[in-house]
């Protein structure tokens, strides 16, 4: 074809096109409105470009917000992640948030995401699909051959987009909010039900306390009342309250323990142990009562056998199970204690030839105070707890309980523990891939120095599951003596950084010599008490830890330090996810370093927001009634948000020097923020506020003079507290304001600079306490 | 001469224990029973005039027991204090409805007790006197 020739059908195109395009985007927007569907949705529009434009094939990308992954979205509805070709329109479009033409000039070899197509396409639009400032993917619309885009055609299929875009906006909101709901009644149940288990509790607790209690009163009065009495048995008496006592505070210590074991408070302490040697010595201690009833226990032990778990808590486990099988056990009975191999698994069986339980109870035998809705025997002591305690250590080691019938009768109780505590072989194979690369070594080493930056940190390492042996070991560290830590490991489940790869949940403890979850753990490196511990996620696995101890400024840390840490992790864990799912793209960790190198850096400009304005953030947030993930987002956001501003540090200081030019530059570091922190931030929530915490209430704000409630609340919470902390701080060429007078100047730029709700939200947080 | 015959009945020893040398000191006799069961044999054959009653306990709980009695011609006419760790307007209430003539929460004290049994026995005594 000549070009000359085709440009002149082309014109003819665009004419045809401008007159027929209203009524074909008014079909497809109708189409649109009435799909819940995302792979319909993307059907009416391709099919809506291939009647227009003769456009020959059309594909959907979908952005995942976390990960920043794409994925190719069929007709079908199936998804397969996409790896946009390197340098390619898929990239620069999401980059740059602008479609891409490509007339086909480039011939053949130019980069048209081949692996989409069937054939190659002669030219190829791509749309990024944008709503509400957030990148919802891209729409790819592919043409035999070469073509013009003229600028109907681009108008056209950004329209297009744009209504895709709604379209795919609408149903992901719909699904967010079935979530939610589904989230909230999922909630909603899960605390009624806790509630009612632990009324339920109290009241047994309440009769199982009450009963030592009414002797101890019964024999203290009745001994009382008869101290003249020289036949009053009173040794006997004060031997009975004696022993009421002694139960008594049985029943409390078992109490206590067990609620720490149900509530993960009691991390392990493990150690490699003989087995057979910690149940011979737990079998003699046991002999009193043993003798006194006249059982023979029958041990059957495999010798040798060494298992990784608690020993303390092992020895609980074995004098609950034991004890529980004497006491059931008829005068003179047998008592069987195997302890064997299989597999991974250390296996133990206890049994006895006690009257047995009802098939239909044994399931139940491990329920707190089960005892006591059994039949009960005078003879037989206990606190009703020592099952549901043997049954809260098992699940502590991550292993398995149960009860079973023996034969002619009698109960057997089986316990597997693993004989070590590994990590997952998910997050072994995901640690491996992160080891492997030397990117995200860097990554890894850069994050440790961010923390220790955001965090005020002396100490801060990074514990990373070790690939081939399962455990934990520090993979990078500050302020740690690094030759002693070559051998410093842990094991998943032990201690305060096992614990937290172990549940996934961040920890904080104020004081770890006082912290009873913690006591003897206590290590030396401690010098200050106070530390932080949160999970590195990837892909919902935790792969490590990240440890932080003594803040420099000798304070402890809260759960603002806790929440701000969190929000730092989570985004390290999704950068190293995408790095995963783009192996073949290195640039995808190069921006997340370069990320985490400007929000290190922004400490050591005196940029980085200090727990005050965290503080203040956060409370006024709260004060105008935010979700808890909002009060944290804003919270992450307020410690990052002028990362654009270390590019203008001097600038700022000296205002002097400040020509206009200058003054737009500054102008414009809140997108140079975004631009930073890119490798690191997927959200667009937090891009939102970002982008508009220099936009004022009535308009005249920077960048896009957004004005009242366009502006995003937490963008304006920020504005209001960074005008407040900018005042009662001073700048260099500013002195420091006194409280009363910076908020008389807030009051009066409400309305004009600031919102009014705010003000007045921020004046309430601030005489609350929210201010430090 | 003792005072009266009470059978006393509690599956915690030591509850029974202490009745039995309160009681015995104020010069009743004791029978006890450590359940339901044994409760209702000794009722029906050693007619006691009192039954402190406990009411959780195996086999046959209090109320079940308590029931019993009042429906046997009898031992209908024994009056029965309930004895619980259950404290609550409701069980008092049931404790009530299956027939009982008083009720006393644990802890308790001895001295109490007895006092409400020499009150119940004195007026039953009366009573008798007036029919």
């Amino acid at each position: 074809m000549k070009p000359g020739a085709g440009g002149a059908a082309q014109a003819q195109g665009e004419e045809v096109l401008a007159r027929q395009s209203l009524g074909l985007l008014a079909q497809a927007i109708l189409g649109l409105r009435s799909t819940g569907e995302p792979a319909t949705a993307c059907a009416i529009a391709g099919d809506c470009a291939r009647t227009a434009l003769g456009a020959s094939d059309y594909r959907l990308l979908r952005l995942e917000p976390r990960s920043g992954a794409l994925r190719r979205l069929d007709p079908t509805g199936e998804e397969a992640r996409y790896l946009p070709e390197p340098g390619g329109p898929a990239e620069w479009a999401m980059r740059h948030e602008q479609p891409v033409f490509d007339e086909g000039q480039g011939g053949a070899s130019a980069s048209r995401e081949a692996a989409l197509w069937d054939g190659a396409p002669g030219a190829l639009a791509t749309v990024p699909l944008v709503s509400n400032g957030a990148a919802l993917g891209l729409m790819l619309v592919s043409f035999a051959s070469p073509r013009a885009f003229g600028s109907v055609t681009r108008t056209f299929l950004q329209t297009l987009g744009d209504a895709l875009a709604l379209a795919l906006e609408r149903t992901q909101l719909r699904r967010e909010l079935e979530e939610e709901r589904k989230s909230v009644q999922a909630l909603k149940k899960q605390r009624s039900d806790g509630e009612q288990a632990s009324s339920t509790l109290m009241s047994v607790v309440a009769h199982e306390i009450r009963s030592p209690l009414t002797a101890i009163k019964a024999y203290t009065e009745a001994m009382l009342d008869h101290l003249s009495d020289p036949h009053a048995p009173r040794e006997r008496f004060l031997s009975i309250i004696n022993s009421e006592c002694d139960r008594l505070a049985r029943l409390v210590s078992d109490v206590l323990d067990l609620s720490r074991l149900e509530a993960g408070q009691r991390p392990l302490r493990l150690a490699r142990f003989d087995i057979e040697r910690l149940v011979t010595e737990m079998l003699e201690g046991l002999l009193p009562s043993v003798m006194e009833r006249k059982i023979t226990l029958r041990p059957q032990l495999e010798p040798g056998l060494v298992v990784e778990a608690d020993p303390d808590l092992v020895r609980r486990l074995l004098i609950n199970l034991v004890g529980n099988a004497v006491k059931y056990s008829p005068l003179g009975g047998t008592v069987r204690i195997v302890t064997r191999v299989s597999g991974d698994e250390f296996l133990c069986e206890i049994e006895d030839q006690g009257p047995g339980i009802p098939p239909e109870d044994l399931p139940h035998v491990f329920e707190r105070f089960y005892r006591a809705r059994r039949q009960r025997d005078e003879e037989v002591e206990g606190t009703g707890l020592g099952l549901a305690i043997a049954h809260g250590i098992v699940e502590l080691h991550g292993g398995r309980i149960w009860a079973q019938s023996a034969e002619p009768h009698g109960t057997r109780l089986c316990v597997a523990l693993p004989s070590r505590q590994l990590a997952a072989p998910r997050a072994r194979r995901t640690a491996r891939r992160i080891w492997g690369r030397g990117d995200l070594r860097e990554l890894c080493q850069g994050t440790v120095n961010m923390v220790a930056a955001a965090m005020d940190a002396e100490i801060v390492s990074l514990m990373l599951v070790d690939p081939d042996h399962g455990d934990l070991f520090i993979a990078a560290w500050r302020g740690l003596d690094g030759e002693k830590l070559q051998g410093r490991r842990t094991a998943v489940r032990a201690g305060v950084a096992g614990s937290v790869a172990a549940w996934g949940r961040p920890l904080l403890v104020n004081d770890i010599e006082t912290d009873r979850r913690f006591s003897r753990l206590n290590h030396p490196q401690y010098t200050t008490k106070s530390l932080l511990c949160v999970p590195l996620c990837v892909e919902g696995e935790v792969v490590g830890v990240i440890n932080v101890n003594n803040k420099i400024s000798g304070q402890s840390f809260d759960d603002d330090d806790l929440a701000v840490l969190t929000a730092l992790v989570e985004r390290v864990g999704s950068a190293v996810e995408r790095a995963i799912a783009h192996p073949d793209s290195p640039r995808v960790v190069d921006e997340a370093l370069e990320a985490v190198r400007a929000v290190t850096q922004l400490r050591r400009d005196g940029l980085l927001s200090g727990r005050n304005r965290i503080h203040l953030v956060r409370a006024t947030a709260r004060q105008l009634g935010m979700s808890e993930a909002g009060i944290d987002l804003v919270g992450y956001v307020a410690s990052i948000h002028d990362l654009g501003m270390t590019r203008f540090q001097e600038a700022v200081n000296h205002p002097g020097k400040l020509d206009s030019e200058k003054r737009q530059e500054i102008e414009r570091h809140p997108e140079t923020t975004l631009e930073l922190i890119r490798g690191l931030e997927y959200a667009s929530a937090v891009r939102d506020v970002i982008l508009a915490h220099h936009e004022h209430w009535d308009g005249t704000g920077y960048p896009r003079g957004l004005s009242g409630g366009d502006i995003p609340l937490g963008a304006r919470i920020l504005a209001v507290v960074d005008a407040y902390e900018s005042m009662t701080h001073g700048r260099p060429y500013r002195p420091p304001l006194p409280q009363a007078q910076a908020i008389g100047e807030l009051r009066r730029e409400a309305g004009r600079h600031f919102d009014p709700e705010v003000v007045d939200a921020f004046q309430l947080a601030l005489g609350g306490g929210g201010g430090r | 001469m003792a005072k009266g015959k009470i059978l006393v009945v509690d599956d915690e020893i030591y509850i029974v224990h202490i009745l039995d040398f309160s009681l015995g000191m104020e010069g009743y006799q004791v029978l006890t029973a450590l359940d339901g069961e044994q409760a209702l044999e000794k009722a029906r054959a050693e007619h006691p005039d009192l039954i402190v009653l406990d009411i959780m306990m195996p086999k046959l709980d209090g109320y079940e027991t308590c029931k019993m009695l009042k429906a046997d011609e009898q031992t209908r006419s024994i009056p029965v204090i309930l004895l619980s760790a259950k404290g609550r307007n409701v069980d008092q209430k049931i404790g009530f409805e299956v027939g009982a003539d008083d009720y006393i929460t644990k802890p308790f004290s001895p001295r109490k007790l007895v006092e409400r049994i020499n009150a119940i026995l004195g007026q039953n005594s009366s009573q008798r006197l007036q029919a």
